[in-house]
């Protein structure tokens, strides 16, 4: 082994020995051979400059969104959907100023004849058939603005009979 | 969030500015004359390739390895070498990095496009005609090793690295070192026909 390592000193030196600095070509130094680089550290400045824009323009976009909900009191009364109520008609007013129902068509009044009462919807006694049944039950939505059209719906009643 | 100091030409005006703030008077007081990586490029040139010859064997490759580790030198640290610990390990590691990557090149070039045989020998080939036959022997044994291994017997035999400095060099363990080394002397002692 160190016979090995003595031939390998012997050939690597007799190789490097070949080299000579009339072999070598001209060296031209380093500060000579590579271009001076450019102090113009300012062309980048508005990279930085854009990217703090961008971020500033991002913190104020994502602002009121960053909002936290308000929190829920924890005896607060429960938070529940309320079911929508029947639609009720506005009273709307004709040419002689008297409220009306807007939608509802007019109600047929009892076929039977009997005092002219001020209110359809069943607020008075009802008077009788003549089939002797059960006095009709007028419909949900007339009952809540019955009380203010009341004046309007007598003359549209059905005459009684004879 | 926003990373502002990696870009190279800030931050380095910073650490000039930084540097000129700690030491205002090393300007002026800095001795005149040849940079110090022209010293240090007359002192070396030869030596390294030398260096760079024996392990890719042929000159003009060589020359141009070590005009590239000195270009690089210059370009990252300037010409006063300012904040260079080692400038003598940095060219020894530049150059060894840069001969293994010529030696790569050469590979992949010559099996794409290899020699027609017969002809002009190769530079490396050259080389080994005014040689005596023992060391021409040797030589070519040190053809037949691996990049690596013959890098680390030119490192060891012949610039005298300790093997803390090869692997410092190569960037590997003292111990990768030990065992190339081990390995490329019995590859060469085969060779030669040693028991």
């Amino acid at each position: 082994m160190i016979d090995v390592e003595q031939r390998l000193r012997s050939a690597l030196t007799a190789r490097a020995e070949q080299i000579t600095p009339e072999r070598l070509g001209v060296g031209v130094p380093p500060t000579l051979a590579v271009p001076r680089r450019s102090r113009r550290w300012w062309r980048w400045l508005p990279v930085p400059a854009g990217a703090v824009a961008a971020a500033v323009l991002i913190v104020i976009a994502a602002g009121p969104s960053a909002e936290s909900p308000e929190p829920v009191l924890p005896g607060g009364p429960p938070q529940t959907s309320v079911a929508p109520s029947p639609p009720t008609p506005e009273p709307t007013t004709d040419g002689s100023g008297e409220p009306r129902p807007a939608t509802s068509p007019p109600m047929p009044a009892p076929s039977v004849p009997g005092p002219p009462g001020p209110t359809p919807s069943g607020s008075g006694p009802p008077g009788p058939t003549p089939s002797g049944s059960a006095p009709p039950v007028s419909p949900p939505t007339v009952s809540a603005p019955a009380v203010t059209v009341t004046p309007e719906r007598s003359p549209l009643a059905v005459p009684p009979a004879g | 969030m926003i990373h502002v100091l990696p870009f190279p030409p800030l931050l380095r005006w910073l650490r000039r500015s930084l540097t000129e703030v700690s030491q205002p008077t090393r300007a002026t007081t800095a001795p005149p004359g040849p940079p110090a990586i022209n010293e240090l490029y007359h002192s070396r040139r030869l030596s390294l390739v030398r260096l760079a010859v024996l392990m890719v064997d042929d000159l003009p490759t060589a020359e141009d390895i070590v005009q590239d580790v000195f270009a690089a030198l210059y370009r990252r640290h300037g010409a006063d070498l300012r904040g260079v610990t080692d400038p003598h390990a940095y060219l020894v590691t530049g150059v060894t990095n840069a001969a293994r990557s010529a030696l790569r090149r050469r590979r992949t070039a010559r099996a794409y496009s290899p020699p027609p045989p017969g002809t002009v020998p190769a530079a490396e080939d050259e080389a080994l005609l005014g040689m005596g036959e023992n060391d021409r022997e040797v030589l070519l044994g040190l053809r037949r090793l691996t990049d690596r291994q013959r890098q680390v017997l030119v490192l060891r035999y012949w610039s005298e690295l300790s093997e803390q400095e090869i692997a410092d060099a190569m960037r590997v363990t003292r111990g990768t070192v030990k065992s190339t080394a081990h390995r490329a002397l019995s590859i060469l002692r085969d060779h030669l026909g040693e028991r």
